[in-house]
């Protein structure tokens, strides 16, 4: 039978004692003579066990002492006093007394047991669909949600969220319910969560409807006044894990009449604890991408640092090994020696010279010291003036030009000039000496693209996606060639500065490097 | 008697022919190969005296060169390397390179490291009975050691050691070459063993690690017994 939660306070319980005694008091009074004392006395009693089995020991047992007085005082002789005439009829009393009091304990002893048995069952139902929300959650943060949403539907609260002190305040990790539900949390919630987990009890704000049970309690802040109890509040179960407390749980008032709501520990408990295990893994989870984080930063550096030291070592090796055989006075060197050797010193010093320019450029690009000033810039003069910067690297090439005279980019020339030499300089070294190397520019709607093409074999699939990747150098086919592995890098660092983006395409019959760029007016570039 | 003849295997044009220059100054006989495979075959046509192994090659590790090389020939390999990293280095000669030389080198260097390269490809100091270096003769069959004349006494083990040593001077032994050479392939990582028997023999030798006379240590890498001629 299903009595409706105010039905069952205490308070209805007596006066429902006070008017049913009464009640059947007056249907009785008239009739005694026909009924018999002894009717009386188990009507009384049924009375009791009725009033008992509804409302529990204690006012069973007020039951009982009522019962048993209006029976003295209506129906046992001398009537309407509460002396007792015969000592058959004081033992009558006693018995009935005893009888009541002893048959109201146990119904309510066994109602008790039902009712918790009911609640286990139907907190055994809530941990089963809360272990089946969290299973095959992967991420931390998704599987407190899981929590969430199975404490709300549990307690059926208006909200729930997992608070965990973080970085100084409490951050909310997770939430489920209203949109209130993920609120930061305030100076008085701060408090109230910073006590339940130095105390590891609950704490509460307000009214939240969980049942008065001993540990729920309100923890006034010290050193503050005494907290309003507000018509809706919150209750603060702290995440122990360990002996370290991870978080807090933000149970959302009014919670509704679920069978949780007068006993709510041991359910919150478990909850508490499955959040605790959430709150830890996504401890270790960050702990991990930091440590992820950093093992890159540093099989980055190591990279680079083999880079660099490969790139400056071997033309010093050359350098060295010229100039040490120059000073080696045991041996006459010839002037074709002499002039050999200088030759290498000259060519291994530029080489070394190039690799220093690149590690500065890259770093000047990746520090932000860089700032570009864009203007109209005349496309058709820029790639004529880039192919004479590289004439002397693509000798014997042939560098065609295709480009309209009216062709305007909105860029940082100087910028964009260095872009354009390392592309055309990367093409010379990826292609047969006498392949030609084109240049074309042309103007679509918003934007203009500029076009440096090789006739060379191409850049493998896997290559393509890393190939602006600072140090990247293809896999192989490609090592003969020498290069520091930072050209493509800077020309990308170098375009997007500009205002611009590159992108590579590929196939065996060559490469084509496309620069898409903003266009400018000509008036622009006259002004 | 003809000039020793020298290959140079380098990708590094420029070296390479700085090298070539510079070792015919000094009356070798230079050939030079741009990478592994051409390498290996100039080594078959020209059966050089000495290689000097670059170990980043285009087409092939210099460490696979070495393999490939030893398989046949116990001519003595220079490893030239801008590798710092002692993994690279023990892996080139565990692969049975004799030597290795950090670029940039001098070539005064260079050329001392061909000159004992060139001694220990000619004499095979373990094919006679006694080992004589300086004032250390080392008695193979009567397995005595005597250091200016006295005789030292060494624990087996200690003349095992002594003598794989002198018996490979001038060529840098890695700890797993000597370990496996001197207790076992099984030992090969008991890298505390050996430096334990190390600084007991330099003791009897009266050798000073900071600086060495006789055994020289290549940190991380293994040890050299000094070739008192170089």
């Amino acid at each position: 039978m299903k009595l409706p939660p105010w039905f069952r306070r205490r308070r209805v319980g007596v006066a429902a004692t006070l008017v049913s005694v009464a009640a059947l008091t007056a249907v009785m009074a008239p009739l005694q003579d026909d009924i018999g004392l002894l009717n009386e006395g188990l009507l009384l009693l049924l009375l009791t066990l009725v009033i008992s089995g509804t409302w529990g020991r204690e006012v069973g047992i007020f039951a009982a002492v009522t019962s048993n007085l209006a029976l003295n005082f209506f129906f046992v002789e001398p009537l309407h006093t509460l002396t007792v005439q015969s000592p058959e009829n004081v033992l009558a009393l006693f018995v009935f007394l005893g009888v009541s009091i002893i048959g109201s304990s146990l119904l309510a002893a066994a109602r008790a047991s039902a009712e918790e048995a009911r609640r286990r069952e139907a907190e055994t139902q809530v941990l089963l669909s809360l272990s089946r929300a969290m299973i095959g959650q992967t991420e931390p943060a998704e599987a407190l949600a899981s929590l969430c949403r199975e404490v709300v539907a549990a307690f059926d609260a208006p909200g729930a969220s997992v608070l965990t002190a973080a970085a100084g305040g409490w951050g909310v990790l997770a939430h489920a319910g209203s949109a209130d539900a993920g609120r930061p949390a305030d100076a008085q919630e701060r408090t109230m969560a910073e006590q339940a987990a130095s105390s590891g009890q609950i704490t509460r704000i307000g009214h939240t409807g969980l049942g008065n049970s001993r540990r729920p309690r309100i923890v006034a802040p010290s050193g503050t006044q005494r907290i309003r109890e507000a018509d809706v509040g919150s209750a603060f179960v702290p995440l122990l894990f360990g002996d370290r407390t991870l978080g807090v749980l933000r149970l959302d008032g009014p919670i509704g009449a679920t069978p949780f709501a007068q006993h709510p520990d041991s359910l919150l408990a478990a909850f508490a604890g499955e959040a605790a295990l959430g709150v830890q893994r996504a401890e270790l989870a960050q702990a991990a991408s930091h440590a992820d984080a950093l093992r890159q930063a540093d099989e980055m550096k190591t990279a680079l640092m083999t880079s660099i030291s490969h790139d400056l070592k071997t033309p010093l090796a050359g350098i060295k090994t010229a100039v040490s055989s120059l000073i080696d006075t045991s041996v006459e060197w010839s002037d074709e020696d002499r002039e050999a050797f200088l030759a290498t010193i000259d060519s291994q010093a530029d080489r070394l010279n190039r690799v220093i320019s690149d590690i500065l450029d890259l770093n000047r690009i990746e520090s932000g010291v860089i700032a570009p000033a864009r203007r109209s810039v005349h496309v058709a003069s820029l790639l004529d003036d880039v192919r004479e910067r590289t004439a002397l690297v693509t000798k014997p090439r042939v560098v065609t030009l295709d480009a309209g005279a009216d062709i305007y980019a909105q860029a940082d020339e100087t910028l964009m000039a260095q872009a354009l030499v390392n592309l055309i300089e990367n093409a010379a070294k990826y292609s047969a000496a006498g392949a030609p190397i084109h240049l074309a520019a042309s103007a679509a709607g918003a934007s203009v693209e500029i076009v440096v093409s090789d006739e060379g074999p191409g850049i493998a699939a896997r290559d393509l996606p890393h190939v602006f990747e600072r140090f990247y150098r293809a896999q192989e086919g490609s090592r003969r060639v020498k290069g520091s592995g930072l050209g493509l890098a800077i020309v990308k660092g170098f375009v997007t500065l500009s205002g611009g983006s590159v992108r590579v395409e590929s196939a065996p019959s060559g490469t084509r490097f496309v620069i898409q760029l903003p266009v400018a007016e000509q008036a622009k570039a006259s002004a | 008697m003809s000039n020793p003849r020298i290959l140079v295997v380098d990708d590094e044009a420029q070296l390479r022919r700085a090298l070539r220059r510079s070792l015919e100054g000094h009356a070798y006989d230079v050939r030079e190969a741009d990478d592994g495979a051409s390498g290996l075959r100039e080594f078959d046509a020209f059966k050089p005296d000495v290689v000097l192994l670059d170990l980043m090659l285009p087409d092939m590790s210099g460490v696979d060169v070495c393999r490939e090389l030893r398989r046949k020939h116990e001519t003595p390999i220079i490893v030239l390397s801008v590798a710092d990293d002692e993994k690279t280095k023990v892996a080139a000669l565990d692969e049975g390179a004799d030597d290795y030389l950090t670029k940039p080198f001098g070539m005064d260097e260079l050329l001392a490291r061909i000159r004992v390269a060139l001694r220990r490809g000619s004499t095979n100091r373990a094919q006679g009975s006694e080992i004589s270096m300086g004032d250390l003769v080392i008695d193979i069959e009567k397995r005595t050691v005597r250091l200016g004349g006295d005789e030292l006494h060494l624990t087996p083990t200690e003349y095992t050691l002594l003598k794989y040593l002198a018996t490979n001077a001038g060529k840098v032994l890695t700890h797993p070459m000597i370990l496996r050479a001197v207790w076992g392939a099984e030992y090969t990582d008991d890298t505390h063993v050996l430096r334990t028997y190390i600084n007991q023999l330099r003791a009897k030798l009266g050798d000073d690690s900071g600086s060495p006379r006789y055994i020289r240590t290549d940190t991380g890498i293994g040890y050299r017994f000094l070739d008192p001629e170089s």
